[in-house]
């Protein structure tokens, strides 16, 4: 995927966010038909609401525009469909896969649901008995205490991927790597 | 994709929809060539049917709610697939696949 041809669909990065801007009228099928696109505004989205909760606790002015290209940035890098895995043995003539794109995308929308804590990156490894290790960097808000909220993530990244089919998760990395303020700046 | 087989593809984009989990379908045509297809046919099926030498192969491409065991829902998701395929053509789908493109949290 790159910004200028998201998941195939034609359209930028620029483009889906002026798409959403206007609310998504008229609509467009190569985007709302385009898994790597819906997962790309859903990120979107939720940057969006955090920005306005950020503005209406702190009246601060929300995320710095240069912080919110580099994560969507790194969002495009990841929600890349990538390599099919396995979710469950199925009968003859079936096969049942999840992409990886999905998969980062679950860590990302389920650590951005601790509170105080923003996704930076996620990347997955599929190791030699299929174990998944996920590693997450991630900021968290001025003032939560780290290790809790290192401690949530890891929990709840753990629950939310290990109860779909076969999937196993080994190692979960959770790396602080920012400090966001009440405007959203490092 | 024939009239017949883009008939049964927008059969089961419909179908697949009113599963409990499924959130929403998914083009399951390959990235290199969703463009041209757009182009030519704005609202052409998500899924993905092909006549093969011995019968057909299917590619349904969903999101689930990343609450429900996505596993589950996908087998679910190729029973229908696999009915419907029987009910509209009278063969047996050769093979089919359901891969989870998205696992959408609820709210």
């Amino acid at each position: 995927m790159n910004d200028e041809n998201i998941g195939g669909s034609g359209y930028s990065l620029e483009e889906l966010s002026a798409y959403l801007d206007r609310g998504r009228t008229p609509r467009i099928a190569a985007i709302e038909s385009n898994a790597e696109c819906q997962a790309v505004l859903a990120s979107m989205m939720r940057m969006a609401q955090l920005s306005r909760e950020l503005v209406d606790e702190e009246a601060g002015a929300g995320l710095a525009e240069h912080w919110y290209e580099g994560v969507m940035r790194g969002v495009l890098r990841e929600l890349r469909a990538g390599r099919d895995i396995p979710l469950r043995a199925a009968a003859d003539g079936v096969d049942l896969v999840v992409t990886e794109g999905a998969l980062r995308e679950l860590v990302r929308s389920t650590g951005d649901g601790v509170p105080g804590v923003f996704v930076g990156r996620v990347s997955l490894r599929q190791a030699e008995d299929s174990r998944l290790h996920i590693t997450v960097s991630i900021s968290v808000r001025f003032g939560r205490r780290i290790a809790d909220a290192v401690t949530e993530v890891r929990a709840a990244v753990r629950d939310a991927v290990g109860h779909h089919g076969d999937l196993r998760v080994g190692e979960i990395d959770v790396t602080v790597d920012d400090v966001h303020t009440e405007n959203g700046q490092r | 994709m024939s009239g017949d087989t883009a008939k049964l593809a927008r059969g089961i984009d419909d179908s697949l929809v009113t599963l409990p989990d499924v959130r929403d379908t998914y083009s399951a045509r390959p990235v290199a060539t969703r463009v041209l297809t757009l182009q030519t046919d704005g609202d052409a099926p998500r899924a993905v049917v092909n006549e093969k030498r011995g019968g057909l192969e299917i590619t349904v491409n969903i999101g689930v709610a990343a609450a429900a065991d996505s596993a589950q829902v996908a087998e679910e998701a190729a029973a229908v697939v696999r009915a419907l395929t029987v009910a509209e053509t009278g063969e047996e789908a050769t093979h089919v696949t359901v891969r989870v493109s998205r696992l959408i949290p609820d709210g």
